[in-house]
Protein backbone atom coordinates (compact mmCIF):
# COMPACT_ATOMS: atom_id res chain seq x y z
CA UNK A 1 0.00 0.00 0.00
CA UNK A 2 2.91 2.39 -0.70
CA UNK A 3 0.53 4.30 -2.72
CA UNK A 4 -2.10 5.31 0.19
CA UNK A 5 1.04 5.53 2.33
CA UNK A 6 1.68 8.67 0.63
CA UNK A 7 -1.35 10.07 0.27
CA UNK A 8 -1.83 13.66 1.55
CA UNK A 9 -3.88 13.85 4.16
CA UNK A 10 -3.39 17.93 5.84
CA UNK A 11 -2.15 20.65 3.32
CA UNK A 12 -0.87 23.80 4.57
CA UNK A 13 -0.91 26.13 1.46
CA UNK A 14 0.16 30.14 2.27
CA UNK A 15 -1.45 30.18 6.05
CA UNK A 16 -0.84 33.30 7.84
CA UNK A 17 -2.46 34.67 10.59
CA UNK A 18 -2.15 38.07 11.40
CA UNK A 19 -3.96 38.89 15.25
CA UNK A 20 -5.73 42.65 15.48
CA UNK A 21 -4.57 44.27 18.76
CA UNK A 22 -5.60 47.15 19.97
CA UNK A 23 -5.32 48.54 16.14
CA UNK A 24 -1.94 46.79 15.90
CA UNK A 25 -1.31 43.87 13.89
CA UNK A 26 0.31 41.33 15.01
CA UNK A 27 1.51 38.83 12.47
CA UNK A 28 2.14 35.41 14.39
CA UNK A 29 2.17 32.75 11.61
CA UNK A 30 3.77 33.65 7.79
CA UNK A 31 3.17 31.77 4.57
CA UNK A 32 2.74 27.88 6.23
CA UNK A 33 3.65 25.49 3.77
CA UNK A 34 3.49 21.68 4.37
CA UNK A 35 1.97 18.41 3.50
CA UNK A 36 1.56 15.75 6.12
CA UNK A 37 0.93 12.69 4.29
CA UNK A 38 -1.59 9.55 6.11
CA UNK A 39 -0.43 7.52 8.95
CA UNK A 40 1.97 9.78 9.66
CA UNK A 41 3.58 11.37 12.60
CA UNK A 42 4.44 15.00 12.93
CA UNK A 43 6.20 16.82 15.35
CA UNK A 44 6.24 20.65 15.34
CA UNK A 45 8.76 22.70 17.48
CA UNK A 46 9.53 26.07 17.84
CA UNK A 47 10.05 29.33 20.57
CA UNK A 48 7.65 29.95 22.80
CA UNK A 49 4.43 32.04 21.55
CA UNK A 50 6.17 31.34 17.22
CA UNK A 51 2.40 30.60 16.63
CA UNK A 52 2.37 26.83 17.23
CA UNK A 53 -1.00 26.91 19.21
CA UNK A 54 -1.89 29.07 16.41
CA UNK A 55 -1.36 27.08 13.62
CA UNK A 56 -2.88 24.02 15.26
CA UNK A 57 -6.21 25.68 15.86
CA UNK A 58 -6.37 26.59 12.55
CA UNK A 59 -5.78 23.29 11.19
CA UNK A 60 -8.85 22.29 13.56
CA UNK A 61 -10.80 24.76 12.17
CA UNK A 62 -11.52 26.71 15.82
CA UNK A 63 -9.56 29.49 13.85
CA UNK A 64 -9.59 30.34 10.37
CA UNK A 65 -6.71 31.47 8.77
CA UNK A 66 -6.03 35.27 7.54
CA UNK A 67 -5.02 33.72 4.39
CA UNK A 68 -4.07 30.91 2.55
CA UNK A 69 -5.99 27.59 2.89
CA UNK A 70 -6.20 24.36 5.35
CA UNK A 71 -7.23 21.02 3.23
CA UNK A 72 -7.71 17.58 5.19
CA UNK A 73 -8.07 14.90 2.66
CA UNK A 74 -8.44 17.62 -0.32
CA UNK A 75 -11.11 18.84 1.64
CA UNK A 76 -11.11 22.81 2.72
CA UNK A 77 -10.88 22.89 6.22
CA UNK A 78 -13.97 25.37 7.16
CA UNK A 79 -14.84 24.12 10.82
CA UNK A 80 -13.74 21.52 13.65
CA UNK A 81 -14.85 18.19 12.53
CA UNK A 82 -15.48 14.71 13.50
CA UNK A 83 -13.08 13.49 11.90
CA UNK A 84 -10.21 15.44 13.58
CA UNK A 85 -9.46 14.46 17.54
CA UNK A 86 -7.58 17.59 19.76
CA UNK A 87 -5.05 17.08 22.46
CA UNK A 88 -5.53 20.38 24.98
CA UNK A 89 -2.27 21.69 26.49
CA UNK A 90 -4.63 21.54 29.28
CA UNK A 91 -6.97 18.29 29.89
CA UNK A 92 -9.76 20.59 29.35
CA UNK A 93 -11.82 17.10 31.12
CA UNK A 94 -15.55 17.81 31.69
CA UNK A 95 -15.29 18.01 35.17
CA UNK A 96 -18.87 16.50 35.87
CA UNK A 97 -18.42 13.48 33.58
CA UNK A 98 -16.48 10.23 34.89
CA UNK A 99 -13.71 9.02 33.29
CA UNK A 100 -16.03 6.64 30.85
CA UNK A 101 -18.26 9.30 30.27
CA UNK A 102 -15.39 11.79 29.13
CA UNK A 103 -13.75 8.92 26.83
CA UNK A 104 -17.66 8.65 25.12
CA UNK A 105 -17.82 12.14 24.94
CA UNK A 106 -17.01 12.42 21.36
CA UNK A 107 -19.00 9.35 20.50
CA UNK A 108 -22.08 10.41 22.15
CA UNK A 109 -22.18 13.60 19.83
CA UNK A 110 -21.74 11.21 16.70
CA UNK A 111 -24.67 9.49 17.64
CA UNK A 112 -23.58 6.75 19.11
CA UNK A 113 -25.53 4.72 21.99
CA UNK A 114 -24.58 4.87 25.39
CA UNK A 115 -24.20 1.05 25.67
CA UNK A 116 -22.37 0.79 22.57
CA UNK A 117 -20.10 4.21 23.31
CA UNK A 118 -19.02 2.28 26.46
CA UNK A 119 -18.45 -0.71 24.87
CA UNK A 120 -16.31 1.30 22.26
CA UNK A 121 -14.51 3.26 24.97
CA UNK A 122 -13.46 0.75 26.94
CA UNK A 123 -10.56 -0.67 24.61
CA UNK A 124 -9.21 2.87 24.87
CA UNK A 125 -9.09 3.02 28.65
CA UNK A 126 -7.79 -0.44 29.29
CA UNK A 127 -5.07 1.07 26.55
CA UNK A 128 -3.86 4.32 28.57
CA UNK A 129 -4.17 1.81 31.69
CA UNK A 130 -6.86 3.41 33.52
CA UNK A 131 -9.35 0.69 34.04
CA UNK A 132 -11.03 0.92 37.40
CA UNK A 133 -11.02 4.21 37.38
CA UNK A 134 -14.11 4.23 35.14
CA UNK A 135 -16.24 5.82 37.41
CA UNK A 136 -13.87 8.18 38.77
CA UNK A 137 -14.11 12.15 38.61
CA UNK A 138 -11.56 14.04 36.91
CA UNK A 139 -10.71 15.67 40.23
CA UNK A 140 -10.41 12.40 41.72
CA UNK A 141 -7.10 11.41 39.36
CA UNK A 142 -3.08 12.58 39.35
CA UNK A 143 -2.39 14.60 36.44
CA UNK A 144 -0.95 11.94 34.70
CA UNK A 145 -4.22 9.56 34.70
CA UNK A 146 -6.35 13.04 33.63
CA UNK A 147 -3.68 13.51 30.59
CA UNK A 148 -4.27 10.06 29.99
CA UNK A 149 -7.93 9.97 30.07
CA UNK A 150 -7.42 13.07 27.80
CA UNK A 151 -5.35 10.93 25.20
CA UNK A 152 -8.21 8.09 25.48
CA UNK A 153 -10.93 10.44 24.51
CA UNK A 154 -8.96 11.62 21.68
CA UNK A 155 -8.21 8.01 20.21
CA UNK A 156 -12.07 7.14 20.83
CA UNK A 157 -13.65 8.44 18.18
CA UNK A 158 -11.02 7.00 15.84
CA UNK A 159 -9.97 10.39 14.23
CA UNK A 160 -8.29 10.45 10.93
CA UNK A 161 -6.18 13.94 12.31
CA UNK A 162 -5.23 13.72 15.76
CA UNK A 163 -4.18 16.96 16.93
CA UNK A 164 -2.15 17.45 20.18
CA UNK A 165 -0.88 20.58 21.55
CA UNK A 166 1.50 19.92 24.11
CA UNK A 167 -0.51 17.33 25.99
CA UNK A 168 2.50 16.35 27.98
CA UNK A 169 3.80 19.44 28.84
CA UNK A 170 2.65 19.86 32.68
CA UNK A 171 3.38 16.88 33.53
CA UNK A 172 6.65 15.82 35.65
CA UNK A 173 9.56 14.15 33.37
CA UNK A 174 9.45 10.76 34.74
CA UNK A 175 5.82 10.60 33.82
CA UNK A 176 6.03 12.48 30.57
CA UNK A 177 8.74 9.89 29.54
CA UNK A 178 6.08 7.12 30.04
CA UNK A 179 3.14 8.78 28.25
CA UNK A 180 5.51 9.45 25.35
CA UNK A 181 6.26 5.48 25.04
CA UNK A 182 2.64 4.98 26.06
CA UNK A 183 1.08 6.74 23.35
CA UNK A 184 3.61 5.41 20.49
CA UNK A 185 2.15 1.95 21.67
CA UNK A 186 -1.41 3.02 21.71
CA UNK A 187 -0.62 4.54 18.13
CA UNK A 188 0.78 1.84 16.40
CA UNK A 189 -1.96 -0.16 18.16
CA UNK A 190 -4.79 1.71 17.49
CA UNK A 191 -5.08 2.39 13.30
CA UNK A 192 -2.18 4.71 12.85
CA UNK A 193 -4.16 8.23 12.79
CA UNK A 194 -2.18 10.88 11.49
CA UNK A 195 -0.99 12.99 13.89
CA UNK A 196 0.50 16.26 14.49
CA UNK A 197 2.00 16.77 17.48
CA UNK A 198 3.40 20.14 19.02
CA UNK A 199 5.81 20.19 22.07
CA UNK A 200 9.03 22.41 23.49
CA UNK A 201 10.66 19.01 24.00
CA UNK A 202 13.39 19.01 21.27
CA UNK A 203 14.16 15.14 22.50
CA UNK A 204 10.28 14.22 22.78
CA UNK A 205 9.48 15.26 19.16
CA UNK A 206 12.75 13.21 17.51
CA UNK A 207 11.61 10.11 19.71
CA UNK A 208 8.03 10.07 18.63
CA UNK A 209 8.10 11.46 15.22
CA UNK A 210 8.55 10.92 11.40
CA UNK A 211 9.35 14.21 10.61
CA UNK A 212 9.90 17.30 12.97
CA UNK A 213 9.34 20.82 11.79
CA UNK A 214 11.27 23.57 13.14
CA UNK A 215 9.53 27.12 13.26
CA UNK A 216 10.93 30.32 13.66
CA UNK A 217 10.15 32.45 16.53
CA UNK A 218 7.04 34.99 15.98
CA UNK A 219 6.31 35.43 12.93
CA UNK A 220 6.16 31.62 12.87
CA UNK A 221 7.75 30.29 9.67
CA UNK A 222 8.94 26.89 8.24
CA UNK A 223 12.62 27.01 9.27
CA UNK A 224 13.64 23.15 8.45
CA UNK A 225 11.83 19.84 8.03
CA UNK A 226 14.06 17.20 9.54
CA UNK A 227 13.11 13.66 8.44
CA UNK A 228 13.75 10.76 11.67
CA UNK A 229 14.92 7.99 10.47
CA UNK A 230 14.43 5.43 13.30
CA UNK A 231 12.68 2.63 12.96
CA UNK A 232 9.76 1.31 15.01
CA UNK A 233 8.39 0.16 17.57
CA UNK A 234 10.80 2.98 19.76
CA UNK A 235 11.58 2.73 22.93
CA UNK A 236 12.68 4.81 25.58
CA UNK A 237 16.16 2.81 25.32
CA UNK A 238 17.01 5.12 21.96
CA UNK A 239 16.81 8.39 23.62
CA UNK A 240 20.50 7.09 25.38
CA UNK A 241 22.37 6.32 21.70
CA UNK A 242 24.91 8.43 20.41
CA UNK A 243 22.85 8.90 16.92
CA UNK A 244 19.97 10.09 18.80
CA UNK A 245 21.60 12.58 20.70
CA UNK A 246 23.24 14.33 17.46
CA UNK A 247 19.55 14.54 15.84
CA UNK A 248 18.82 16.73 19.19
CA UNK A 249 22.36 18.56 18.24
CA UNK A 250 20.96 19.69 15.04
CA UNK A 251 17.91 20.63 15.65
CA UNK A 252 18.63 22.67 19.33
CA UNK A 253 21.39 24.12 16.67
CA UNK A 254 18.37 25.43 14.32
CA UNK A 255 16.72 26.93 16.93
CA UNK A 256 18.90 27.94 19.83
CA UNK A 257 18.85 31.10 18.03
CA UNK A 258 15.37 31.43 17.43
CA UNK A 259 14.64 30.82 21.45
CA UNK A 260 17.29 33.16 22.52
CA UNK A 261 15.60 35.91 20.10
CA UNK A 262 12.46 34.88 21.39
CA UNK A 263 13.29 35.95 25.02
CA UNK A 264 15.41 38.49 24.21
CA UNK A 265 11.65 40.18 22.42
CA UNK A 266 10.26 39.00 25.59
CA UNK A 267 12.17 40.81 28.10
CA UNK A 268 11.45 44.27 25.93
CA UNK B 1 -26.68 22.26 74.67
CA UNK B 2 -24.58 25.30 76.23
CA UNK B 3 -26.68 27.75 73.73
CA UNK B 4 -30.34 26.16 75.82
CA UNK B 5 -28.79 27.06 78.86
CA UNK B 6 -27.54 30.31 77.51
CA UNK B 7 -31.04 31.63 76.33
CA UNK B 8 -32.87 29.94 80.15
CA UNK B 9 -30.18 32.14 81.80
CA UNK B 10 -31.03 35.18 79.75
CA UNK B 11 -34.56 34.83 80.06
CA UNK B 12 -34.50 34.75 83.42
CA UNK B 13 -32.71 37.68 83.39
CA UNK B 14 -34.32 40.14 81.18
CA UNK B 15 -38.07 41.68 81.46
CA UNK B 16 -40.62 39.05 79.54
CA UNK B 17 -41.31 41.21 77.37
CA UNK B 18 -38.21 40.42 74.91
CA UNK B 19 -37.49 37.00 76.11
CA UNK B 20 -39.60 34.07 77.03
CA UNK B 21 -38.09 31.18 78.83
CA UNK B 22 -38.41 27.75 77.07
CA UNK B 23 -41.12 26.19 79.08
CA UNK B 24 -43.28 29.52 77.87
CA UNK B 25 -42.63 28.54 74.49
CA UNK B 26 -42.71 25.08 74.89
CA UNK B 27 -46.59 25.46 76.43
CA UNK B 28 -47.57 28.04 73.38
CA UNK B 29 -47.03 25.30 71.31
CA UNK B 30 -49.09 22.85 72.75
CA UNK B 31 -51.87 25.69 73.32
CA UNK B 32 -51.21 26.48 69.57
CA UNK B 33 -51.50 22.99 68.46
CA UNK B 34 -54.28 21.90 70.34
CA UNK B 35 -56.58 24.92 69.33
CA UNK B 36 -55.56 23.88 65.57
CA UNK B 37 -54.08 27.25 65.03
CA UNK B 38 -50.48 26.04 63.99
CA UNK B 39 -51.47 23.51 62.13
CA UNK B 40 -53.20 25.88 60.02
CA UNK B 41 -50.52 28.27 60.26
CA UNK B 42 -47.92 26.44 58.91
CA UNK B 43 -50.37 25.03 55.97
CA UNK B 44 -50.54 28.39 55.01
CA UNK B 45 -47.13 29.38 55.09
CA UNK B 46 -46.00 26.44 53.40
CA UNK B 47 -48.32 26.60 50.81
CA UNK B 48 -47.78 30.49 49.78
CA UNK B 49 -44.08 29.68 50.36
CA UNK B 50 -43.89 26.51 48.01
CA UNK B 51 -45.72 27.69 45.24
CA UNK B 52 -43.93 31.11 45.20
CA UNK B 53 -40.28 29.79 45.02
CA UNK B 54 -41.59 27.46 42.17
CA UNK B 55 -42.52 30.16 40.33
CA UNK B 56 -39.32 32.30 41.13
CA UNK B 57 -37.32 29.09 40.26
CA UNK B 58 -38.65 28.03 37.26
CA UNK B 59 -39.27 31.43 36.07
CA UNK B 60 -35.49 32.42 37.30
CA UNK B 61 -33.79 29.62 35.39
CA UNK B 62 -35.51 29.95 32.22
CA UNK B 63 -35.29 34.28 32.96
CA UNK B 64 -31.32 33.63 33.17
CA UNK B 65 -30.63 31.08 30.36
CA UNK B 66 -32.56 33.82 27.84
CA UNK B 67 -30.15 36.55 29.09
CA UNK B 68 -27.01 34.46 29.00
CA UNK B 69 -27.57 32.82 25.58
CA UNK B 70 -29.82 36.18 23.89
CA UNK B 71 -27.57 39.74 23.96
CA UNK B 72 -31.06 41.45 23.15
CA UNK B 73 -32.66 40.15 26.27
CA UNK B 74 -29.57 40.68 28.03
CA UNK B 75 -29.49 44.74 27.09
CA UNK B 76 -33.44 44.34 27.71
CA UNK B 77 -33.26 42.88 31.25
CA UNK B 78 -29.75 43.83 32.36
CA UNK B 79 -30.25 47.55 33.54
CA UNK B 80 -33.58 46.06 35.29
CA UNK B 81 -31.89 43.52 37.32
CA UNK B 82 -29.05 45.41 38.35
CA UNK B 83 -31.30 48.07 39.99
CA UNK B 84 -33.36 45.39 41.03
CA UNK B 85 -31.01 43.02 42.77
CA UNK B 86 -29.82 45.49 45.46
CA UNK B 87 -33.13 47.17 46.31
CA UNK B 88 -34.54 45.49 49.35
CA UNK B 89 -37.61 44.44 47.85
CA UNK B 90 -39.62 43.50 50.37
CA UNK B 91 -39.89 46.95 51.13
CA UNK B 92 -42.65 47.21 48.93
CA UNK B 93 -44.48 44.25 50.04
CA UNK B 94 -47.46 46.10 51.29
CA UNK B 95 -48.02 47.73 47.66
CA UNK B 96 -48.65 43.98 46.59
CA UNK B 97 -50.92 43.70 49.54
CA UNK B 98 -53.09 46.83 48.47
CA UNK B 99 -53.04 45.97 45.19
CA UNK B 100 -53.81 42.42 45.10
CA UNK B 101 -55.45 41.99 48.25
CA UNK B 102 -55.18 39.90 51.54
CA UNK B 103 -54.68 36.22 50.44
CA UNK B 104 -52.72 34.16 48.38
CA UNK B 105 -51.98 35.99 45.22
CA UNK B 106 -50.31 38.87 47.23
CA UNK B 107 -48.44 36.54 48.87
CA UNK B 108 -47.05 34.51 46.16
CA UNK B 109 -46.33 37.89 44.22
CA UNK B 110 -44.43 39.19 47.22
CA UNK B 111 -42.41 35.37 47.55
CA UNK B 112 -41.57 35.67 43.72
CA UNK B 113 -40.65 38.72 43.42
CA UNK B 114 -37.66 38.62 46.31
CA UNK B 115 -36.89 34.45 45.34
CA UNK B 116 -36.45 35.07 41.41
CA UNK B 117 -33.50 37.67 41.40
CA UNK B 118 -30.68 35.03 42.67
CA UNK B 119 -32.08 32.56 40.63
CA UNK B 120 -31.95 34.68 37.53
CA UNK B 121 -28.57 36.20 38.55
CA UNK B 122 -27.26 32.79 39.41
CA UNK B 123 -27.95 31.10 36.55
CA UNK B 124 -26.85 33.66 33.80
CA UNK B 125 -23.47 34.12 35.66
CA UNK B 126 -23.43 30.24 35.51
CA UNK B 127 -23.70 30.36 31.70
CA UNK B 128 -21.02 32.99 31.46
CA UNK B 129 -18.56 31.82 33.11
CA UNK B 130 -18.52 28.65 31.88
CA UNK B 131 -15.02 27.20 31.01
CA UNK B 132 -13.88 28.36 27.64
CA UNK B 133 -11.42 25.64 27.18
CA UNK B 134 -14.43 23.44 28.21
CA UNK B 135 -16.34 24.70 25.69
CA UNK B 136 -13.73 24.94 22.99
CA UNK B 137 -13.24 21.13 24.07
CA UNK B 138 -16.60 20.60 22.88
CA UNK B 139 -16.36 22.44 19.63
CA UNK B 140 -13.47 20.37 18.83
CA UNK B 141 -15.12 16.77 19.25
CA UNK B 142 -17.75 18.14 16.56
CA UNK B 143 -20.50 19.51 19.04
CA UNK B 144 -22.80 21.96 17.60
CA UNK B 145 -24.23 24.70 19.45
CA UNK B 146 -27.12 22.76 20.91
CA UNK B 147 -24.56 20.32 21.99
CA UNK B 148 -22.63 22.71 23.99
CA UNK B 149 -25.22 24.42 25.72
CA UNK B 150 -26.56 21.31 27.07
CA UNK B 151 -23.33 19.34 27.93
CA UNK B 152 -21.27 21.67 28.69
CA UNK B 153 -23.04 25.29 29.86
CA UNK B 154 -25.92 23.67 31.57
CA UNK B 155 -23.61 21.46 33.81
CA UNK B 156 -21.36 24.17 34.18
CA UNK B 157 -23.89 26.58 35.62
CA UNK B 158 -25.67 23.44 37.81
CA UNK B 159 -23.39 24.79 40.89
CA UNK B 160 -24.23 28.13 40.38
CA UNK B 161 -28.23 27.15 39.76
CA UNK B 162 -28.36 25.33 43.10
CA UNK B 163 -26.53 27.93 45.24
CA UNK B 164 -29.39 30.60 43.26
CA UNK B 165 -31.92 28.21 44.85
CA UNK B 166 -30.52 27.97 48.19
CA UNK B 167 -30.61 31.62 48.57
CA UNK B 168 -34.38 32.20 46.57
CA UNK B 169 -35.63 29.34 49.27
CA UNK B 170 -34.05 31.69 52.25
CA UNK B 171 -35.65 34.84 50.60
CA UNK B 172 -38.59 33.33 49.74
CA UNK B 173 -39.23 32.35 53.17
CA UNK B 174 -39.15 35.71 54.80
CA UNK B 175 -41.21 36.99 52.21
CA UNK B 176 -43.50 34.85 52.95
CA UNK B 177 -43.45 36.12 56.55
CA UNK B 178 -43.42 39.77 56.04
CA UNK B 179 -46.28 39.42 53.40
CA UNK B 180 -48.07 37.60 56.22
CA UNK B 181 -47.45 40.52 58.83
CA UNK B 182 -49.64 42.79 56.29
CA UNK B 183 -51.72 40.98 54.84
CA UNK B 184 -52.92 37.08 55.72
CA UNK B 185 -55.52 35.87 58.03
CA UNK B 186 -53.13 32.75 58.90
CA UNK B 187 -49.13 31.88 58.88
CA UNK B 188 -46.62 31.73 61.02
CA UNK B 189 -45.61 35.55 60.01
CA UNK B 190 -49.19 36.27 60.81
CA UNK B 191 -48.98 34.24 64.12
CA UNK B 192 -45.84 35.98 65.03
CA UNK B 193 -47.32 39.01 64.10
CA UNK B 194 -50.69 39.14 66.31
CA UNK B 195 -48.46 37.72 69.28
CA UNK B 196 -46.06 40.49 69.33
CA UNK B 197 -49.61 42.72 69.60
CA UNK B 198 -50.77 40.96 72.36
CA UNK B 199 -47.09 40.88 74.47
CA UNK B 200 -47.31 36.94 73.92
CA UNK B 201 -43.08 36.99 73.68
CA UNK B 202 -43.46 32.83 73.78
CA UNK B 203 -45.53 32.84 70.60
CA UNK B 204 -43.28 34.88 69.13
CA UNK B 205 -40.45 32.71 69.78
CA UNK B 206 -42.25 30.09 68.87
CA UNK B 207 -42.64 31.02 65.27
CA UNK B 208 -38.88 32.15 65.18
CA UNK B 209 -38.24 28.46 66.26
CA UNK B 210 -40.33 27.01 63.59
CA UNK B 211 -38.97 29.33 61.02
CA UNK B 212 -35.09 28.64 61.86
CA UNK B 213 -35.64 24.94 62.13
CA UNK B 214 -37.12 25.12 58.83
CA UNK B 215 -34.56 27.13 57.53
CA UNK B 216 -31.78 24.89 58.82
CA UNK B 217 -33.73 21.53 57.47
CA UNK B 218 -33.69 22.88 54.04
CA UNK B 219 -30.99 24.31 53.69
CA UNK B 220 -29.13 20.52 54.72
CA UNK B 221 -31.52 19.08 51.88
CA UNK B 222 -29.97 21.55 49.67
CA UNK B 223 -26.56 20.48 50.29
CA UNK B 224 -27.54 17.03 50.36
CA UNK B 225 -29.51 17.73 46.86
CA UNK B 226 -26.35 19.71 45.50
CA UNK B 227 -23.98 16.55 46.39
CA UNK B 228 -26.33 14.33 44.70
CA UNK B 229 -26.83 16.04 41.35
CA UNK B 230 -23.16 17.78 41.46
CA UNK B 231 -20.93 15.33 42.76
CA UNK B 232 -18.12 16.92 41.54
CA UNK B 233 -18.20 19.94 43.00
CA UNK B 234 -17.85 18.17 46.64
CA UNK B 235 -13.81 18.56 45.92
CA UNK B 236 -14.53 22.29 45.95
CA UNK B 237 -16.69 22.72 48.87
CA UNK B 238 -13.58 20.95 50.18
CA UNK B 239 -11.27 22.77 48.84
CA UNK B 240 -12.60 26.11 50.18
CA UNK B 241 -13.46 24.71 53.94
CA UNK B 242 -9.78 23.82 54.11
CA UNK B 243 -8.66 27.18 53.82
N1 LIG C 1 -6.63 35.73 20.27
C1 LIG C 1 -5.43 36.33 20.12
N2 LIG C 1 -5.37 37.67 19.94
C2 LIG C 1 -4.19 38.29 19.80
N3 LIG C 1 -3.00 37.68 19.81
C3 LIG C 1 -3.00 36.36 19.98
C4 LIG C 1 -4.20 35.61 20.16
N4 LIG C 1 -3.89 34.30 20.32
C5 LIG C 1 -2.54 34.25 20.26
N5 LIG C 1 -2.00 35.47 20.05
C6 LIG C 1 -0.57 35.78 19.90
O1 LIG C 1 -0.07 34.93 18.91
C7 LIG C 1 1.23 34.50 19.23
C8 LIG C 1 1.33 32.99 19.09
O2 LIG C 1 0.52 32.37 20.07
P1 LIG C 1 0.47 30.79 20.21
O3 LIG C 1 -0.42 30.49 21.34
O4 LIG C 1 0.13 30.21 18.90
O5 LIG C 1 1.97 30.48 20.57
P2 LIG C 1 2.66 29.06 20.88
O6 LIG C 1 3.71 28.87 19.87
O7 LIG C 1 1.64 28.01 21.02
O8 LIG C 1 3.34 29.38 22.26
P3 LIG C 1 3.60 28.38 23.51
O9 LIG C 1 4.70 27.50 23.08
O10 LIG C 1 4.03 29.32 24.59
O11 LIG C 1 2.33 27.66 23.80
C9 LIG C 1 1.52 34.99 20.63
O12 LIG C 1 2.42 36.08 20.52
C10 LIG C 1 0.20 35.47 21.15
O13 LIG C 1 0.37 36.60 21.95
MG1 LIG D 1 0.88 26.89 22.70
Amino acid sequence: MIVAEHAVKLELADVSKTYERKGQAVEVLDRVNFSIYEGEFVAIVGASGCGKTTLLRIVDGLESASMGAVRIGGKLVSGPGRDRGFVFQQDNLFPWRTVMRNVTFGLELQGVKVKDAREAAQPYIDLVQLSGFENHYPHELSGGMRQRANLARAFAIKPELLLMDEPFAALDAQTRELMQDELLKIWERSSKSTIVFITHQIDEAVFLADRVVVLTSRPGRIREVVPIEFGRPRDLSLKRTPEFVAVIDHIWGLIEKEVKSAMISREE
Amino acid sequence: MLGLAAWEFAAHHTSQLVMAPLETIWSSFFTQLHSGALGLDVATTFEGFVIGVAIASVGGILIGLLMATNDLAFDLLDPWISALRSTPLITIAPLFIVALGIGLTAKVAVVTLVAIFPVIINTADGIRTADRGLIEAAYAFGARRRDVFIRVLIPSALPFIISGLRLAITFGLIGEVVAEFFGSRAGIGYMVFQAAQTFDTGTVFLGVFILAAVGVIITKLMYRAERRIAPWRSFDVNATRRT
